[in-house]
């Protein structure tokens, strides 16, 4: 049952890949708020589409892994093509709370914004490792530095945005990049933004897939070619 | 002093000025000279064809022109680094080297990045146009999506 207090149009995006153990319940705790969901699976090669499509949800399938970037664009241009108001970019390995959906849609409306961003240094981070926090923190300056967006958490995958935000949207790159490059595009926009507390859930398979700290260096290098060639 | 007189006068007057005589080839050049005239010729070709940009087509003709002259005089190399007041023919070898190298990988990676854009559209394309809504039930409803 979704929560009444949302509006209708509100519409969830996941980028899922290799998720099978997983989108099970990041999908039931989902449709206990939200109504429409749809989860892109990202080429995946287990059973992931199939736990999926299990429950009342969009599914969209990418025939080859592309990336998260690639897969959120996708999620979010099907989204507005069925007339979505409000969409919602979240993760699909669990470390996301769909109770604080309501919150970041609320703070659209409230504050008049286009754009809420999810922070988990203004809300709170269970189970953090001080290596991802660190490098967290060396992302916030990193995007500070490059797009003057001033955000207490850069690279946070739970955030809203109204229609018109979505529409100026339209990430390039297709692996973990666009997390920066989201940012900056907001930048571009000129459109107001906001950032909202949310509660982000480290547990030991969440850490073993997600993201590495590691990754970092090659993101940053990455972004400075795509800024030196582009 | 412009670009032209700080990089192509020396160049003109180090490719005009061979220090020594011609020496009798050995391998290296035999195999190498051949290989590079016939590549510039190709080049050349490709520019009398219109088969690429005039300007793209003449740079590469010249630079495999260069590259023969440069294997059949080592020494010049010499003559040019001296007036660029880099010092030693080596030297400028390596620093041309070094340019092409990055020339070459932002070429590529430019080229990279263009195709993977055209496969990112053409995999949306095919997940957008087959969305399909799942429920409680084994009947999942499929739905083609008109293309936008």
């Amino acid at each position: 049952m979704a929560d009444a207090n949302l509006p209708e149009n509100v519409w969830v995006v996941l980028a899922a890949y290799n998720e099978q153990q997983r989108i099970g319940p990041v999908l039931d705790d989902l449709l206990g708020v939200v109504r429409n969901v749809v989860v892109v699976d990202d080429g995946s090669s287990d059973q992931t589409s199939r736990e999926a499509v299990q429950r009342p949800v969009w599914l969209l399938r990418h025939a080859v892994n592309l990336g998260q970037g690639a897969s959120l664009q996708t999620g979010l241009s099907f989204a507005l093509s069925q007339g979505a108001a409000y969409l919602v970019t979240f993760d699909a390995d669990g470390q996301h709370c769909a109770a604080d959906i309501p919150a970041l849609v609320g703070a659209l409306e409230s504050h008049s914004a286009d754009y809420a961003m999810g922070s988990r240094f203004l809300g709170r981070a269970t189970g953090i490792p001080f290596l991802r926090k660190l490098t967290l923190r060396l992302a916030v300056l990193f995007t500070r530095l490059f797009s003057g967006v001033r955000l207490s958490d850069a690279h946070n995958g739970l955030r809203a945005m109204t229609r018109a935000g979505a529409e100026r949207i339209q990430l390039t790159l297709n692996r973990m990049e666009h997390a920066s490059e989201i940012v900056e595009q907001i930048a571009a926009s000129g459109l107001k933004y906001v950032e909202v507390p949310v509660h982000i859930k480290y547990t030991a398979e969440s850490l073993s897939k997600g993201q590495k700290s590691s990754h970092a260096i090659g993101l940053a290098v990455k972004l400075l070619i795509e800024k030196v060639l582009r | 002093m412009n670009l032209f007189q700080l990089v192509f006068v020396p160049i003109c007057v180090g490719l005009s000025n061979p220090p020594g005589p011609w020496q009798p080839p050995w391998r290296f050049q035999v195999v190498f000279v051949p290989i590079c005239l016939a590549l510039a010729l190709h080049a050349a070709l490709r520019v009398w064809r219109r088969r690429v940009r005039r300007r793209w087509g003449i740079l590469v003709t010249a630079g495999w022109l260069a590259t023969a002259w440069l294997i059949a005089y080592p020494a010049s190399t010499f003559v040019v680094a001296q007036r660029l007041g880099i010092g030693r023919g080596t030297d400028l070898v390596m620093y041309l080297a070094v340019l092409s190298g990055l020339f070459a990988a932002g070429y590529f990676y430019d080229r990279y990045r263009r195709l993977e854009v055209i496969v990112t559209e053409l995999v949306r394309r095919d997940a957008l146009s087959h969305a399909q809504h799942g429920g409680t039930s084994d009947n999942a409803t499929q739905t083609r999506l008109e293309q936008t």
